[in-house]
């Protein structure tokens, strides 16, 4: 028994790890969800995070990490069964729509999340986020990406530059 | 080698974006849906700039969007692709800022633009 098999159904209470926010909150999350990280699943494996140990994540604040692991426990299921196989339309449009809804956010928390899942190598939530941001950059001008990005209104100096720029790459704005 | 992954972050008055490590902006940039995103992007600022001009980034760039079909031969004569083709634009002849200005190589990088071929910077 106690074998550290990240829980696919068979029975029993699924192995729990404990992670460890830079400030100092513990969050407590099955070890099937949290290994979507490449990073903790090796530490998971080697049997640690659990007890009372927990693994820490000094890189990655408590606000950051609960929206990592809100991703991973979503995720989790798919992951373990290989995405494909056992997965129903519906549940595939179900995930989608989380996914939309979940980089629903500000921009701040999008970086962030994005340097999380860089850290954690959680290589699904990295691609999700990024996309986002190049979402919101795809279709609009250098000064409406200026301004959906928070840039400051450029300097003289800066729109001349902007303005050489555009004039080397036409191509670009036809 | 762990890349500094916040390495701006707290310079304030920087948009945050500019917050992230070169390896996550090129993250952003190779999911941006055309090439014209990525060349209005560079003009945006330096720092997108730098980030697009960089070989690897160039190379990981051509990866994703193939390089555009221009035309073919056909008895000794070039025929561009035309209008209703998506890389038309990539293949109209194209003026240079002034006659003087020498003629641009395949070698010339972001500061030419190349008479047949689409972005030189790619």
């Amino acid at each position: 028994m106690a074998a550290p098999e990240s829980g696919d159904g068979n029975n029993g209470a699924a192995r729990m790890v404990t992670l460890i926010s830079s400030d100092n909150t513990r969050f407590e999350v099955e070890a099937a969800a949290a290994s979507l990280s490449q990073t903790l699943q090796l530490t998971i494996l080697d049997g640690g995070g659990g007890g009372g140990d927990g693994i820490p994540l000094p890189n990655v604040d408590s606000a950051t990490l609960s929206k990592v692991l809100e991703y991973c426990i979503k995720h989790a299921p798919a992951a373990a069964n290989g995405g494909a196989p056992n997965a129903t339309a519906v549940d595939r449009a179900e995930l989608e729509r989380f996914d939309n809804e979940f980089v629903n956010i500000d921009q701040s928390v999008l970086y962030s999340l994005i340097m999380a899942a860089h850290n954690l190598e959680i290589e699904g939530l990295q691609s999700l986020v990024a996309k986002k941001v190049a979402d919101m950059i795809k279709g609009k001008s250098p000064m409406e990406i200026r301004r959906t990005l928070g840039f400051p209104d450029p300097t003289p100096e800066e729109q001349a530059e902007m303005n050489a720029h555009m004039l080397e790459y036409g191509w670009a704005y036809e | 080698m762990s890349s500094p992954v916040a390495k701006r972050l707290d310079t304030e008055a920087q948009p945050l974006i500019l917050g992230l490590a070169d390896d996550l902006l090129e993250d952003i940039l190779l999911r941006v849906p055309t090439l014209a995103d990525v060349g209005r992007v560079a003009t945006v600022c330096r720092t997108f700039r730098r980030v697009i001009a960089d070989r690897s980034f160039r190379r990981r760039l051509r990866s994703v969007h193939r390089a555009p079909f221009l035309g073919f031969f056909l008895r000794d004569k070039f025929h561009p692709a035309e209008a209703p083709h998506p890389s038309a634009p990539s293949c109209e002849p194209q003026t240079y800022p002034s006659p003087s200005s020498p003629p641009p190589t395949c070698e010339t990088s972001a500061s030419g633009i190349s008479a047949t071929a689409a972005p030189s910077w790619i």
